[in-house]
């Protein structure tokens, strides 16, 4: 009887519910003549930057193998992937510096589908051409641009100016954190990533948070700085927790509609706008601010937003008032400079990966992925990586040889 | 602009408005004749009135003249004291019966419906609702070019899946049309989207249309006095359109003798209520109905003893409201005052840890006047507010917090709108309007979190998406007519469009011309020919998801990024009659410009749908083909078949690597073939069997053919689809067998009794496919399989 009232009622159900029937179904599987699917980044050797040193994205002496890998889509009916293993490969450049405007970058066979290069500098706002020609095909092109020079300068508050505050306020005012460029603004999307050191290595930050009015909001959580709450931290006597605490508690009277953004935050481009970092991840957070140094995209490190009774209104204090507690954490930015191709394969794949399906959306069509291959599937693009530590001119004192994993 | 001022201008708009509300007069003149039914023929062409009346009814009878009487209800009742002759004014409808007759209970709203705005063509709707039903005139070879009928009898019989039939439903069946998903109210009108359509209940967008997911109308066809559904010749009040527009008339509650109905079918109960609060002066109407499906699903699942299909914890609340009052103030004017209400809201458990719930509803307030001013002029004009909201949410643990994330969006809508009409002596007739609409657009508003870990358990604030928007619109039409000879009509609108930006409170305006023409020449008493051009606008788009023409979709406005949609389109054919045989064919041609392709459709659920503007391309689209229509109106037996052979596509610049792509509703071949057989039709009782056979090509699907491994720096490895191109697999075709029974028993509480089994064939149709990657096979998803539907009334 269960069971007939069960059928019974089923049929409706299913209408309502939209369940209907799943059936298989065989489609041909269109396994012949799939493209060959390229992945293709330029880049040149990431520069480490910490708070003493300045770095330039492109600028460093080091050069290094390019890397390219060479795969034919792999049919639904398909195992594995069958990777091309004959074909002649080569990245053409024009525009390049004064003296080597122009050149060929040859690309070996390595294996496994793999492409190599030899080592080489990529050079900014060149045009690369890329060609890969497989007997008995068409040859699959694509082109796509260097990225422009992104140098960081950054510094941190000596000792001595530890108690010291004027004389640490001129100090900052003359050396902040910064990034900048020849412009005003750096020209070319940029996806941050903000880490902290844990006991299991390096982890990314669960939440951050932006009021630069070139961050895109596609990965936005739906959540707001208003959400947080605090972990806090071993207190080891000397009253960090309760500072921290303070901060924190400030920021979200000051701040608390600011959205977090899940895992990172990508920008358009960067440009000299207040910009506020805030992690959710246990206690760190960071506070990307203007500095007054007009035409530059500025970075500084731990102000504290606090409640001044006086003015009665919420004001920023910079972190060297409070002696170096905040660099009792290790804490580094992971900045991926992306050309306008590569940014937009980026961000097409999260649209695609990181949607939160539900029972009516898995029914709808997955969205397109960018490609700018010719003849073929993928990306060809640039991408420079700089990694700001805010912690210690020497990693490896720290963290050992495997600082960076 | 700024927002201060435009409030200003919309304020003042709207005193002038009210001013004309309040500023009617007297003054037409008549010429006396001396049947009942040319009187009644003087009185449609000078009100705009449909009249339905029992074809026995004496009226070739000799009369008093009623020509010089000032309104509708006075020379009515004039015409028909003393008479023998019953009779009720149900808004645009004038109803006849026999005094103290048992069969004029059962008389039905008005069998067809023409466009009340063209006095001249409302000869072709004199026609009983009986079925010895006469016709006055022939009525094929008066057939609007732009203008399809809908027969609310016919759409009351239609077997649905839910039983409860409504005019989308209906149209579905018509030329030009193709649909959505099964069983759904998504339609696509000569190649637009469904957000290019709109439906107005007397006058005012009604943007969530549909209840249960889109399986039936929001609207009670109860309250329904007629449906107009245009989709070329619009007229010159038609704005904000580029489709088609369903235009849904309400009735006015009994100015003289209450009555009530009760109303159940598969998933919908309800009831209606028409009385006079004063007799002869105001009436009341009002229907509520409710959807038993909250108790339904509880019970559903207790009975079964667990989840079904991964889904368990089914709720659902679903109910409409409609309330009319209408004052007749004097002999030339009337107010009405009238309310709609509507919700839907569900919600389930999927695959035990993903709690989803989502939901609509509308809020309609309008306030109406008509009357008629010095010099013959008809002056109608309103007020109104209207409000659409949506919400979307899921509450599901990820990475072990407790996500609790709601979409939402809402449009506020304030309209303002007068329009004049009047004969012209020998010069046809003129229209003339203004219309303001101020809206509000709040969309993809998030959201709650909730958990813990670093979470705190409370809700957050929403992050508002607000925009507004403005637009004036001033129309005019003209058009002239000649008994069966010819008939033009010029129409036109000017629109003055405002919006600023979520965070810019800077104003970019726009001035939108639109036009619209119709021509029709009767080459011979059976044979005419006809043409029609529109030149149309639409300042929202509709970001649409999945395909079932429900409500959840966002609307955003336009702005210079989003520039207004617009659509030219031609259409030319022909219609012919023989007897009881019609038939209309012709061709149209439809090119349309600033279409929206939303991206991110999938992510409707998901948080990241916030960030909608960054994911809205725009592109162009075009649609052609032939449109075949066949009728055959026959004493016992009745026959429509409808066939359209049509090629619709997009074009997008960043979609498809800018390749032209075939729509996802782009059928080639659509056929709808309709038949009723009246097996009895007494005094006591009608018996008609009824069927639709459908035949549709299938939809396109983006199907991947492979994969390969993407390169990313998000940190986990991500498999691509290879999709070679945009809606790239063409389903198999749509093919559906519907068959049911409609008794109607006349008794001194008459019920109607339809019986139906949607889905005879039981056929699989195609919804969607989805790759199974464990499996490793394609799997099809159908919606509704053979399903069984009943729709009960009874009248008191």
């Amino acid at each position: 009887m269960k069971l007939l009232a069960k059928l019974i009622i089923q049929i409706p159900v299913s209408l309502l519910i939209l369940t209907g029937c799943v059936e298989s179904i065989v489609m041909d599987p269109h396994d012949e003549d799939l493209p060959v699917a390229v992945c293709c980044i330029l880049r040149n050797p990431d520069p480490e930057s910490f708070y003493s040193l300045t770095q330039t994205t492109n600028a460093t002496l080091d050069i290094q193998r390019q890397t390219m890998t060479l795969n034919y889509v792999k049919g639904k009916s398909m195992e594995n992937h069958i990777p091309v293993e004959e074909a002649e490969v080569c990245v053409r450049y024009e525009n390049g510096p004064r003296k080597d405007p122009t050149g060929t970058i040859a690309f070996e066979h390595v294996g496994d589908g793999v492409w190599e290069s030899d080592s080489v500098r990529i050079y900014p706002e060149a045009e690369y051409y890329l060609s890969v020609l497989i007997p008995g095909k068409d040859t699959i092109r694509a082109e796509t641009t260097g990225l422009p020079d992104v140098q960081t300068a950054t510094y941190a508050p000596p000792e001595v100016f530890e108690y010291d505050d004027k004389e640490a306020e001129e100090y900052f005012l003359r050396h902040p954190y910064y990034f900048h460029n020849n412009q005003k603004d750096i020209d070319c999307p940029v996806w941050v990533f903000a880490q902290e050191y844990t006991p299991e290595g390096w982890k990314d930050l669960k939440y951050l948070a932006t009021d630069n009015p070139y961050a895109d909001d596609f990965n936005i959580s739906g959540k707001h700085l208003s959400d947080l709450t605090i972990l806090g931290t071993q207190d080891q006597g000397d009253g960090t927790d309760a500072r921290i605490r303070e901060v924190f508690e400030a920021s979200l009277k000051a701040m608390p509609n600011l959205q977090l953004h899940e895992g990172y935050i990508r920008m358009e481009k960067v440009d000299t706008s207040r910009t506020i970092f805030v992690s959710a991840g246990p206690i760190w957070y960071l506070n990307l601010e203007s500095n007054g140094y007009y035409g530059y995209f500025d970075i500084q490190a731990g102000s504290n937003i606090v409640y001044d009774e006086e003015k009665k209104e919420y004001i920023r204090v910079p972190v060297y008032k409070k002696r170096r507690w905040s660099w009792n954490q290790y804490f580094r930015f992971h900045f991926h400079f992306v050309n306008s191709d590569l940014d937009e394969y980026l961000r097409s794949i999260y649209i695609r990966e990181y949607k939160t399906d539900n029972y009516l959306t898995t029914l709808y069509t997955a969205p397109d992925i960018f490609s700018n291959i010719q003849g073929g599937v993928g990306i060809f693009g640039c991408e420079n990586q700089l990694v700001l530590f805010l912690r210690d001119p020497d990693p490896r004192s720290t963290f050992g040889e495997n600082w960076r994993k | 602009m700024n927002m201060l001022s435009s409030m200003k201008i919309m304020k003042t708009k709207y005193i002038i408005a009210v001013v004309f509300m309040i500023s009617s007069g007297l003054c037409l003149k008549a010429q006396a004749q001396t049947t009942y039914i040319s009187e009644m023929n003087v009185l449609k062409d000078r009100f705009n009135v449909t009249f339905v009346y029992d074809s026995t009814l004496p009226l070739n009878g000799t009369c008093r003249s009623v020509r010089g009487r000032g309104s509708l209800s006075r020379s009515i009742r004039e015409l028909f004291d003393g008479s023998g002759i019953e009779y009720e004014i149900m808004g645009d409808t004038v109803v006849l019966k026999r005094v103290k007759s048992n069969v004029s209970a059962a008389y039905e709203a008005p069998i067809l419906v023409l466009d009340t705005l063209r006095p001249a063509r409302i000869e072709a709707a004199m026609r009983d609702t009986l079925r010895e039903a006469r016709i006055i005139s022939d009525r094929a070879v008066r057939r609007d070019a732009g203008t399809r009928i809908v027969a609310l009898p016919e759409l009351r019989t239609m077997v649905a899946a839910t039983g409860e039939a409504d005019a989308i439903k209906y149209i579905q069946t018509l030329p030009g049309v193709s649909t959505g998903a099964e069983g759904s109210s998504a339609i696509y009108v000569r190649g637009g989207n469904i957000g290019s359509n709109l439906t107005t209940l007397d006058g005012i967008p009604l943007y969530g249309g549909s209840h249960l997911l889109g399986l039936t109308s929001a609207c009670p066809t109860d309250v329904i006095s007629s449906v107009s559904f245009r989709l070329g010749g619009f007229h010159g009040d038609e704005s904000n359109i580029t489709a088609s527009h369903i235009g849904l008339r309400t009735n006015d509650g009994s100015f003289v003798k209450p009555s009530y109905s009760i109303s159940a079918s598969t998933f919908i109960l309800g009831g209606t209520v028409s009385l006079p609060i004063v007799r002869n002066k105001v009436s009341l109407l009002g229907s509520v109905r409710v959807s038993p499906l909250g108790p339904l699903f509880r019970a559903v699942q207790a009975a079964a003893g667990g989840a079904l299909d991964s889904l368990s914890r089914p709720r659902a609340a679903v109910y409409d409201a409609f309330a009319k009052t209408k004052w007749l103030v004097d002999d030339d004017n009337s107010l009405s005052l009238s309310v709609f209400n509507s919700l839907d809201a569900y919600s389930y458990v999927y695959g035990g840890d993903s709690e989803e719930s989502m939901g609509w509803n509308n809020l309609i307030v309008s306030v109406r006047h008509e009357g008629r001013l010095n010099g013959g002029w008809i002056v109608e004009d309103g007020a109104a507010y209207n409000r659409f909201s949506g919400r979307q949410g899921i509450i599901r643990d990820m990475n072990g917090t407790v996500n609790n994330i709601a979409i939402v969006s809402s449009l506020d809508e304030f309209m303002a709108d007068v329009v004049f009409s009047r004969p012209l002596a020998r010069a046809g007739d003129v229209r003339l309007g203004a219309r303001e609409r101020f809206a509000v657009f709040n969309p993809g508003t998030s959201s709650t979190f909730s958990g813990s870990g670093p979470l705190k358990p409370l809700d957050s604030p929403r992050s508002d998406h607000i925009s507004h928007s403005s637009i004036t619109t001033l129309h005019a039409q003209w058009s002239l007519e000649k008994e069966d000879s010819y008939e033009f009509m010029a129409s036109g609108r000017i629109n003055a469009y405002g919006a600023d930006q979520t965070g810019i409170s800077r104003w970019d305006w726009l001035i939108t011309p639109e036009a619209g023409l119709l021509a029709r020449v009767n080459l011979a008493k059976w044979l005419a020919v006809e043409a029609t051009f529109d030149w149309t606008a639409q300042f929202y788009h509709t970001l649409e998801g999945i395909p079932l023409g429900w409500s959840v979709d966002l609307l955003v406005p336009t702005n210079p990024a989003r520039p207004p949609e617009r659509a030219r389109q031609f259409y030319a054919g022909f219609f012919t009659s023989f007897g009881q045989h019609h038939l209309t064919a012709g061709a149209y041609d439809k090119v349309m410009s600033n279409l929206v392709y939303f991206l991110d459709a999938g992510m409707l659920f998901s948080p990241a749908i916030a960030g909608w503007k960054n994911n809205i391309k725009t592109g162009s689209g075009s649609s052609r083909g032939l449109e075949f229509l066949y009728e055959k109106d026959g004493e016992k037996l009745d026959l429509r078949v409808a066939y359209t052979y049509s090629k619709t596509d997009r074009t997008f610049e960043e979609v498809n690597e800018g390749n032209t792509f075939p729509a996802k509703f782009d059928r080639r071949h659509i056929l709808n073939s309709t038949a009723s057989f009246t097996i009895a039709d007494n005094a006591r009782r009608s018996i008609v069997l009824n069927g639709l056979f459908t035949y549709q090509s299938g939809h396109w699907e983006t199907v991947a053919v492979g994969e390969y491994q993407a390169y990313t720096f998000f940190g986990k490895d991500v498999t691509l689809d290879y999709l070679t191109s945009v809606n790239n697999y063409e389903m198999p075709a749509y093919i559906r067998l519907d068959l049911g029974c409609c008794f109607e028993f006349k008794t001194l509480h008459p019920q109607e009794l339809t019986l139906g089994v949607y889905n005879v064939l039981n056929r699989h149709n195609p919804f969607s496919i989805t790759y199974d990657s464990r499996s490793r096979e394609w799997r099809q998803i159908s919606l509704i399989p053979i399903m069984p539907s009943f729709n009960w009334r009874i009248r008191f």
